[in-house]
């Protein structure tokens, strides 16, 4: 299996958090959220809007959180996926600190978490986050084949060193 | 070479190994995130009340771990702080009784006292939370829970703590009791007790000699493992409490992601 990552198609989302709750619900994250939405406000009173943003882990080619972590508990899968190993993690937050989009979450056990692309899920299935959402704004599935369905509606990879395994269109 | 020569070359190359391991497992990560988030804010718009209530709160009261249970937080607080104050009133006995000694502090004098009061009580704190995350190593053996433990992190700390105390309690022993030496508290008792043995001229030599170079190999230890949390997560969960920080390191990434393309929707 190839690389794997995400297709977000910013103008499609509503904001309407259900990719948040099926990530919660599926991972029983607790009080953490591995999903977050971020807005921003656009154009002048009276012509305005908002633009939301579904942000998970990246799961980046060259992940900063993984060569941040001081005590090796974060890993990298064959299929891309980033890992942290909650027996390893210290609680540093030092990943959360290399992390350019300040993903990984402090839990309530004193541990480091983030997004796992549902690595309890089977690979075939969608992840619950993109299962649940009304819109269809987000896709996961293999970079080359993300990338074409990007290409064809104007999309783009996100850019910036440490490779973000995921295609926006805006 | 004599046994305290191969003693003193050990030390300092034990320290070594801490420093090389600061270096690569705390400096270069620091280097990697400063080189990844590239953004820095102002001293002035540093928030000097939040970093005072982060570092009471992670450091000195460790409030995160009480909210996990009070049996979590008690042999986290008995350790860092038993360890903590136990690593400064040894440098302190160093310094007053061997590199700068002075009256006071001379064998059996009050400011002796006060430094063996401090350097048993801390000792005898760091025991109490190290027996408790034994105890929890051996009850959670087999169990999903094991994972978490830190054994030979315990095992290594306790087995220094041990050799500690067994090389005071020889060396109590092995002098007649004075008044006073009754502040040495667990130290002073393993004297009192092992005093039937007396004297242990040879066998407190390597005690000692084994306990300074486990001592020293513990702080070797530290650069190497989830030890290096001790200085790790302090730094982390501080600055953190720099919400001006946060913002300025995640913000205008999301909103340059967020922001629309010419003749976009």
């Amino acid at each position: 299996m190839g690389a794997r990552g995400w297709l977000f198609d910013i103008g499609k989302c509503t904001g309407c958090h259900a990719c948040e709750v099926a990530c919660a619900t599926w991972n029983a994250t607790g009080a953490v959220s591995w999903r977050q939405i971020v807005k921003i406000e656009t154009g002048v009173y009276p012509n305005v809007g908002t633009r939301n943003l579904s942000m998970p882990c990246l799961h980046c080619d060259h992940a900063p959180c993984l060569q941040a972590c001081p005590v090796a508990a974060i890993t990298k899968r064959d299929d891309g996926v980033v890992l942290v190993d909650q027996a390893t993690c210290v609680g540093c937050m030092f990943c959360f600190w290399a992390c350019p989009f300040g993903v990984p979450q402090f839990g309530a056990e004193g541990k480091m978490s983030k997004c796992t692309f549902c690595a309890d899920r089977p690979a075939e299935l969608p992840r619950a986050c993109e299962e649940v959402c009304p819109t269809k704004a987000i896709l996961s599935g293999e970079m080359h084949e993300l990338e074409a369905l990007a290409a064809r509606s104007g999309g783009e990879r996100v850019g910036g060193p440490a490779g973000p395994a995921m295609f926006v269109i805006r | 070479m004599t046994r305290m020569a191969v003693f003193w070359i050990l030390i300092p190359l034990f320290i070594g190994v801490l420093f090389i391991g600061l270096y690569r497992n705390l400096l270069a990560k620091l280097a990697v995130i400063f080189g990844a988030s590239g953004r820095f804010i102002p001293w002035r718009d540093v928030d000097a009340a939040a970093l005072g209530q982060a570092y009471a709160d992670e450091v000195v009261f460790q409030r995160r771990i009480r909210l996990r249970g009070r049996v979590p937080w008690t042999r986290h607080i008995l350790i860092s702080w038993g360890f903590s104050v136990l690593f400064v009133f040894d440098l302190l006995t160093a310094l007053l009784t061997k590199y700068l000694p002075s009256e006071p502090f001379l064998d059996g004098n009050v400011g002796w006292l006060f430094l063996k009061f401090g350097l048993n009580l801390s000792g005898m704190v760091l025991l109490a939370g190290l027996l408790i995350a034994l105890a929890r190593s051996v009850t959670t053996a087999g169990t999903e829970h094991a994972r978490f433990n830190d054994t030979p992190g315990t095992a290594f700390l306790l087995l220094v703590v041990v050799t500690g105390f067994v090389a005071q309690g020889m060396r109590f022993a092995n002098v007649p009791p004075q008044p006073g030496y009754g502040w040495a508290l667990l130290g002073y008792w393993m004297g009192e007790a092992m005093r039937a043995g007396a004297p242990y001229a040879g066998s407190h030599a390597f005690v000692w000699v084994t306990h300074a170079l486990l001592a020293s190999a513990f702080l070797a230890y530290l650069g190497w493992s989830r030890m290096i949390h001790v200085f790790a997560a302090p730094l982390g969960r501080i600055f953190y409490s720099q919400t001006a920080l946060r913002e300025a390191k995640v913000r205008p990434v999301m909103e340059g992601l967020l922001k629309p393309r010419a003749g976009s929707r």
